[in-house]
């Protein structure tokens, strides 16, 4: 059995006051181990990035509790929580995902600015570039990319710092199918191959097929599916 | 300072843009601050030379050195102190071969400290009465050496023995010549002494007819002056304050652009101090690229100008404006770190 690296235990989530509260989430409760894809799929204003950004350390819940690698994120200050995202999470966001004055070496370059602890090992990294084959395109900024591209150099990019977990927010967004295949197997193999923890946030259930897990959210209500 | 530069180096045209507009601001600073420095010289380089601590006049002259009057009496008693000289100062036309300029004569006795620290540039210090040395930026091909002038309501004709440099007062080139002289070309009866009498130490004290000026009074007392430094003064500090503005106004710009990129990098854990230290960063490049420009422009454009222009370039002054640009301009990035420091991570998710 592998080890848990992240717990969310009954967190709900609500924004506002009185008659104009809004309940984002409700109850949720989860839990993700490494080498393993768990797909968070639900419609759009169902909850799903208020959850992600509550994983990534970025909201607090208003109950409940989130322990990534057995550490309780409510316990941390501002700056602690900065460190564990630069140091244990990878995020692949699906929108300005990649910095444009950076070409996509200083995409990785700027991670080595401010990470003390290391990063992945050079080798493992060269290979990371090549099966996302990116190699070729380490000196081109972003606008000279295209798309399926930005969210590999994405990938590159999360991986490179050499996290614990990878949360992704929307990333087939605007992929076709073809490019949503190679996301998809591109996750999966970063979750079995190196024993990566990985959550994707979607409403594409095209990446279901590469799912370990899937959790349904609505309404707030998380539920996993069997 | 990662990002600045790449920013920078990624956004050629962008940043060009904000340098020309903060270097052509700089660019006036440094070309009105010449001026004004030009200006100020031509009123204060003369006294500035004689290297006084102190000067004292008649209370009716109200600090005017052209309209005080010395007795005979006044001045052998403001003499007893050490370090004293008896100077005649009037402002007077020089005339010759159909050329006439405006100076400020002023007659010097020979055995006195000031005429030792005056300095002479070709030629010689007048010896006699009927001798006189003028300022070196008079045309020397209109009053060249050996020939002679007339000077004021004096009949007596006098012969440039010498050019003496930093000698303007009062906005007009001096001539020195001998006090004896002073009273002929000021028209004033012989029972005047001199204008005034300058110590190199503390002036003694004196009786209520006469005021005793130190020399920062007694260059705030020219007619004009202080008006004029502080017409200039405004205009530098305006400049300074809109440079500042412009700044501001360029930085928040650029930061709201940004921002969701900013966003993304808060979201990857990077330290809000790393993205304040780039910004900072990036204001130091901007305001220093177009301060060193704008300055190499200035330095240009007033060696192109004419000598009837007064420019002086001071170098500790320009030091001066530009640590003050670039301080005000660091002040401008207040607005755009408070922005960044408000950047809500959680934006970037959910598109």
């Amino acid at each position: 059995m592998t080890k848990e690296v992240l717990a969310v235990r009954h967190v709900t989530k609500r924004f506002g006051q009185g008659e104009n509260q809004v309940v984002a989430l409700q109850d949720a409760s989860m839990s993700v181990r490494a080498s393993e894809v768990v797909l968070i799929i639900g419609p759009s204003g169902s909850g799903k990035s208020t959850l992600l950004t509550i994983l990534g350390g970025l909201q607090t819940p208003t109950e409940g509790e989130v322990r990534l690698m057995n550490e309780d994120l409510q316990a941390l200050t501002q700056r602690d929580l900065e460190k564990l995202r630069l140091d244990k999470i990878g995020f692949v966001l699906q929108a300005y995902n990649l910095v444009p004055y950076l070409t996509v070496a200083d995409q990785f370059k700027l991670v080595d600015q401010v990470k003390k602890t290391p990063n992945v090992a050079e080798k493992t990294f060269e290979r990371i570039l090549r099966r996302l084959g990116i190699v070729a395109m380490t000196h081109r900024y972003p606008d000279e990319l295209s798309g399926g591209q930005k969210q590999r150099v994405a990938l590159a990019r999360a991986l490179y710092a050499d996290p614990t977990i990878i949360l992704a927010d929307e990333p087939t967004a605007a992929l076709d199918s073809e490019r949503v295949n190679e996301v998809g197997q591109l996750l999966a193999e970063i979750a079995h191959q190196q024993h990566k923890a990985v959550v994707v946030v979607t409403h594409d259930i095209r990446l279901q097929e590469f799912a370990d897990r899937t959790y349904e959210i609505v309404d707030g209500r998380l539920s996993e599916k069997s | 300072m990662f990002l600045a530069w790449r920013e920078i180096k990624k956004e050629k045209m962008r940043y060009g843009l904000v340098i020309t507009v903060v270097m052509l601001i700089s660019y006036l600073v440094f070309v009105l601050c010449a001026l004004a420095m030009g200006l100020a010289r031509e009123n204060t380089v003369a006294i500035e030379s004689w290297q006084i601590k102190s000067a004292v006049m008649t209370r009716d002259a109200n600090g005017n050195a052209g309209q005080s009057l010395l007795t005979e009496q006044e001045a052998r008693s403001l003499q007893q102190k050490r370090g004293a000289a008896i100077l005649g100062i009037t402002p007077t036309t020089m005339k010759r071969a159909g050329h006439r300029e405006s100076v400020q004569f002023i007659g010097l006795h020979a055995n006195e400290f000031v005429k030792d620290r005056l300095q002479v540039v070709s030629g010689r210090l007048p010896q006699h009465a009927d001798e006189i040395a003028v300022d070196t930026t008079l045309n020397h091909a209109r009053y060249p050496r050996h020939e002679t002038v007339t000077l004021g309501l004096s009949a007596t004709r006098y012969k440039i023995v010498g050019y003496v440099a930093q000698a303007q007062y009062n906005m007009a080139p001096v001539v020195y010549g001998d006090l004896e002289a002073w009273s002929s070309i000021k028209g004033v009866s012989n029972d005047y002494a001199g204008s005034l009498a300058v110590y190199r130490e503390d002036a003694p004290n004196v009786p209520r007819e006469l005021v005793n000026y130190s020399t920062k009074q007694l260059i705030d007392k020219l007619p004009g002056y202080v008006a004029q430094k502080a017409t200039f003064g405004l205009m530098i500090g305006f400049l300074v304050i809109i440079s500042m503005i412009i700044m501001t106004i360029f930085l928040y710009i650029l930061t709201i652009q940004k921002l969701p990129n900013l966003a993304v990098l808060r979201a990857q854990g990077i330290p809000n101090r790393f993205l304040t230290r780039n910004t900072l960063f990036e204001t130091g490049v901007i305001v220093m690229s177009a301060v060193v420009i704008g300055g190499g422009l200035a330095v240009m454009t007033l060696t192109l100008l004419p000598d009837t222009v007064p420019v002086y370039i001071s170098w500790p002054v320009t030091g001066l404006i530009a640590l003050g640009l670039l301080l005000t301009g660091l002040l401008g990035t207040i607005v755009p770190i408070r922005l960044i420091s408000k950047i809500d991570p959680a934006s970037v998710i959910g598109g």
